[in-house]
């Protein structure tokens, strides 16, 4: 849900500043997808920082908004139309993919949520306390001590914010499975990049 | 690509729901958009302004 939701705002954006159609319009559908999702995913992410200051972040704050951006969906937008073109053109290039890439994908695709759900739990779980009281607090604690980590200067507090608003509408296992989609969101952006390469190349061979 | 979902040195992260690799993801996406074109014409408006997106209050490091 929290992944639909931060597309829905991440299409918002796009449609905002006018980048939506254009973007679509490169014909990269992997690129489209993981731009909305990613630019949602950091638009929330400093929301909820902001948020998270004021000691409002509350399932009463954040449930109700993330239920408005899935339902942005349903609005049948010129964003929510490239979007839906986007996933069937996605889904044809991978079709139309190479063997190689295909069999890399979905060997890597497959055991990423069993390891998930087995591995992780197991030996990579590191328990975070300071999530435990967040929902009380309205994670002003986390918030401030987060901002004054020196270990959070190069990263800022998306991640941070995420994780603890993931906690709080799902599960330890539904914040951890975020960075399984970012995964594939940073692959998506690769290929993007390959693309782009590859074209500046044709370019340069044909002049 | 392959060698970013075959390195353990990504998987393990990923598994371990290391929240550092959506700043990583924001910056790529960033750069990405900064890629000049091939006859090095000037970028459209609305790259620069979702590479700004990215850089900026949507996300990436700070420092």
């Amino acid at each position: 849900m929290y992944s639909v939701a931060s597309t829905g705002a991440g299409l918002l954006l796009l449609r905002v500043v006018g980048a939506s159609s254009l973007i679509a319009a490169r014909k990269s559908p992997f690129v489209f997808l993981a731009t909305a999702f990613l630019l949602g995913l950091g638009s929330l992410g400093q929301l909820w920082t902001l948020v998270a200051l004021s000691g409002q972040l509350t399932r009463i704050v954040t449930v109700p908004l993330l239920g408005l951006l899935t339902i942005t969906h349903c609005c049948w937008t010129p964003a929510q139309i490239d979007l839906a073109v986007s996933l069937r053109n996605t889904l044809d290039e991978l079709r139309r993919a190479p063997l190689g890439l295909r069999v890399v994908l979905v060997s890597h695709s497959l055991p990423l949520p069993i390891l998930h759900f087995t591995g992780p739990r197991v030996f990579w779980r590191f328990p975070c306390a300071a999530y435990d009281g967040c929902e009380s607090s309205g994670c002003v604690g986390i918030a401030r001590t987060a901002l004054v980590q020196a270990g959070n200067e190069p990263y800022g507090l998306i991640g941070e914010m995420t994780y603890a608003v993931l906690m709080q509408i799902g599960s330890d296992d539904a914040a951890q499975m975020v960075t399984w989609v970012v995964l594939f969101a940073i692959a998506a952006t690769l290929v993007g990049y390959a693309r782009r390469s590859e074209s500046a190349c044709a370019g340069k061979s044909s002049r | 690509m392959t060698s970013l979902i075959t390195s353990t040195a990504v998987l393990i992260w990923v598994g371990e729901g290391k929240i550092d690799l959506i700043s990583t993801s924001l910056a790529l996406a960033s750069l990405y958009f900064l890629i000049p074109r091939a006859d090095l014409s000037r970028l459209p408006a609305a790259n620069l302004m979702v590479a700004g997106l990215f850089a900026g209050p949507c996300g990436w490091p700070r420092s």
